[in-house]
């Protein structure tokens, strides 16, 4: 039996419909990423299975019993929101403790708990302390640890680490799910961080305007992105903009900007349509354009600039057709490899290559992040 | 102490980045910098100019707040206006100026919206063109990008420093993100507790890091704890409990107690082999993490170690509970002598 079902749920706050039609089903101790940007409804649906706000239509049920009706304290949910409201007049462990406490567990049990939560968040040393003398990133480990003690089976986790540095983020998400498994929670982690949503997740649900665009475990998601916004929310992405130019029984010729022509093992569309290439970063391999070269999804450009990203070197080049390609390669391959201003020619295979329709209201708008 | 003893020299039209732990000072220097606070001891200069005396508003400097900070009853053309405008511009130097950031910016079709029509990247871009309009030279940054979405970020980064480079601008950036900084700075300042641990660039500050906790910050390393033994071949021996590893760093160190350090994408990775300078293991931990798989294996002398490699076929068919054998090639070992606060004191990053 499913832990949390919703069931075409939508929610409105006045004219804006923060959640749409939703149906989504979550496994008895699945650990599950909702991903979306700033506005996509994220914090909305966990609003609604934590019982915080009603849905307008549909239904919610968890571990089978619906809930519409139930409200939170009666959930066994442990809500864990994005702005941490804890206890400001009592101290950190003992904030902790409450919720152990307060069903009825001995102080004993409560207090090894709430240590042992303490532990986990490495806020231990300052069992003692009260809220307001924690950084804020202290505050939120505080928050989580509150959390975990509570005791109930399914965990719903707000941002959880949107408070904290990047490189504690990084060092505390693998804790995170490690926690979440070892107690056998039910977990929902909303996130605009998809590098964390990757790490983290049994499978991911990509939010957009109230609307699943996409669920399924991390490889999928980023290997087999369903449309524009997925591909290009998750990981990083080059598109091309063109035409079919030509179909066959084993795939089709696209023509980009300026004549450059792809070739890709798709069949899709018809002739004269419109649409959109896709070619993740690290799928789009460089190579020396000293000599003059031909062959298929041979396309020549200029590097124009080089990111040292760490374990990661980034080319961006520009093609001379005018459309523009990052690629991505390890540093131990890439770096120095090639240097700004250099010729070299792209290589992209027919099989690396994603095809999407045109999306109505232009590429850049359906790109648009900022 | 907020700041302890700081000496830092920014070239005229860098990119510099600081970065550091919350707490490490690096708000605390930007901000002596700015003006906004008056260092205890010591000097500041801004090109020959001492300006420990000057006031915030005479340095010639452009600042962009954490908190974005415009004025909410203001539109977004105003906003931009507010500093030439105080300062008593005439009125077709202002428009001619705040027409032109504008554009660089791409706000030109948002001049008349309010901040709270603005989503966060916008308000950004906002924030920043103001601080270009005031006509500095220099640009104070302090976490310019930390109220913004992930996706947002990455794509902002870049603009900064293009639009900082087209205007051949010197920018000092604080970021906690080290990739933030790796991926934009010419240069990156690592600080911690009040004192500045290393300066280089990013390739430097990656590849050869000078301090332990420079090689924790920025990116992730693995570090196992051994002793010198000697030398063979031209590289030094370490013992690393029980198991031995040769590492092609010269060392001068008093003890013979060390640290060995090496990033999880330089270590190879193999299905069994007997070849002689191998480690074995058993994976532990397998993620996927898009265009890489980070594994965890646990090593035969009891070390854990992260390993990262490309996603490829043969990558892909490692798992949990696979045996498996590491190479830790001599040229990516790095060594420091073992610090005397102890290892995790000396890399922790809070």
């Amino acid at each position: 039996m499913p832990g949390i079902r919703l069931v075409k749920v939508t929610k409105r706050y006045g004219d804006v419909t923060a959640i749409r039609n939703l149906s989504l089903e979550i496994g008895d101790g699945e650990y599950v990423c909702v991903l979306g940007p700033t506005g996509s409804g994220k914090t909305t649906l966990l609003k609604l299975i934590a019982g915080i706000v009603k849905p307008d239509s549909g239904e919610i049920y968890i571990d089978g019993r619906l809930v519409n009706n139930v409200p939170p304290q009666e959930r066994n949910v442990a809500y864990v929101p994005q702005y941490y409201a804890l206890f400001p007049h009592i101290s950190v462990i003992d904030n902790v403790a409450f919720g152990p406490l307060s069903r009825g567990v001995s102080r004993e049990e409560a207090y090894k708990v709430s240590m042992q939560m303490l532990e986990m968040t490495r806020l231990a040393w300052r069992a003692n302390s009260f809220p307001h003398e924690l950084s804020g990133g202290m505050q939120q480990r505080l928050a989580l640890a509150r959390g975990l003690a509570s005791g109930a089976k399914i965990l719903l986790l707000d941002e959880p680490l949107g408070a904290l540095d990047a490189r504690l983020r990084v060092e505390l998400r693998y804790k995170l799910r490690e926690m979440a498994k070892e107690n056998n929670l039910t977990t929902i982690h909303v996130t605009h961080d998809q590098e964390e949503a990757m790490i983290v997740a049994d499978r991911i649900i990509v939010l957009r305007n109230g609307e699943i665009q996409q669920e399924g475990p991390p490889s999928q998601i980023y290997n087999e992105p369903k449309n524009i916004f997925v591909a290009h929310f998750v990981g990083g992405a080059n598109f091309f903009e063109g035409f079919v130019a030509e179909t066959d029984q084993n795939g089709s010729w696209i023509q980009l900007r300026n004549g450059f022509v792809l070739r890709i093992n798709e069949v899709f569309g018809s002739v004269g349509e419109r649409v959109v290439v896709m070619v993740r970063e690290e799928k789009a391999t460089i190579i020396r354009g000293a000599k003059k070269r031909e062959g298929i999804n041979l396309l020549p450009g200029t590097i124009e600039w080089v990111s040292f990203l760490g374990d990661f070197v980034s080319y961006s080049i520009i093609l001379d057709n005018g459309d523009r390609v990052n690629s991505k390669m390890p540093t131990i391959i890439g770096v120095g490899r090639f240097r700004v201003g250099e010729r070299v020619y792209v290589h992209l295979r027919p099989e690396d290559l994603r095809i999407y329709p045109y999306p109505p209201h232009g590429l850049y708008k359906e790109l648009e992040v900022i | 102490m907020a700041a302890k003893n700081v000496n830092l020299q920014v070239e005229d039209r860098e990119y510099l980045c600081i970065i550091g732990p919350s707490g490490c000072g690096k708000t605390t220097l930007i901000k002596c910098i700015a003006g906004i606070i008056e260092p205890d001891e010591g000097e500041i200069y801004i090109g020959d100019r001492l300006v420990n005396k000057l006031p915030i508003e005479d340095r010639g400097v452009g600042y962009v707040f954490q908190e974005i900070a415009l004025f909410p009853h203001m539109n977004v053309y105003d906003n931009v206006c507010y500093g030439p405008f105080v300062k008593g511009w005439s009125i077709s130097r202002v428009e001619n100026l705040v027409k032109e950031m504008l554009n660089m910016m791409g706000l030109q079709d948002r001049v008349r919206d309010h901040p709270d029509e603005l989503s966060g990247g916008a308000k950004q871009k906002t924030a920043v063109a103001r601080a270009l309009v005031s006509g500095s030279r220099l640009l104070l940054l302090d976490e310019p990008l930390g109220a913004l979405d992930a996706k947002v970020r990455r794509v902002l980064r870049y603009e900064l420093r293009r639009l900082v480079k087209d205007l051949g601008l010197t920018a000092i950036h604080v970021t906690h993100d080290q990739e933030e900084a790796m991926s934009i700075a010419d240069r990156i300042v690592v600080m911690r507790a009040g004192e500045v641990v290393e300066v280089g660039t990013p390739f430097e500050l990656y590849m050869r890091p000078k301090k332990l906790f420079t090689a924790n910050f920025v990116g992730e390393a693995n570090f196992l704890v051994g002793d010198l033994v000697g030398e063979e071949d031209d590289c030094v021996k370490i013992d690393v409990n029980g198991k031995i590893l040769y590492s092609k760093c010269k060392v001068n160190f008093e003890d013979n107690r060390i640290v060995a350090v090496i990033r999880p994408e330089f270590i190879i990775m193999r299905k069994s082999t007997s070849l002689k300078e191998v480690w074995k293991g058993e994976v532990r931990g397998k993620v996927f993490l898009g265009s890489s798989i980070r594994f965890e294996v646990q090593m035969e002398n009891g070390s854990l170690v992260a390993v990262k490699r490309p996603v490829s076929p043969e990558t892909l068919k490692f798992n949990v509970g696979d045996s498996v054998s590491l190479i830790l090639p001599r040229e990516f070992l790095l060594l420091y002598p073992y610090p005397k606060e102890g290892l995790e004191r000396a890399i922790s990053i809070e």
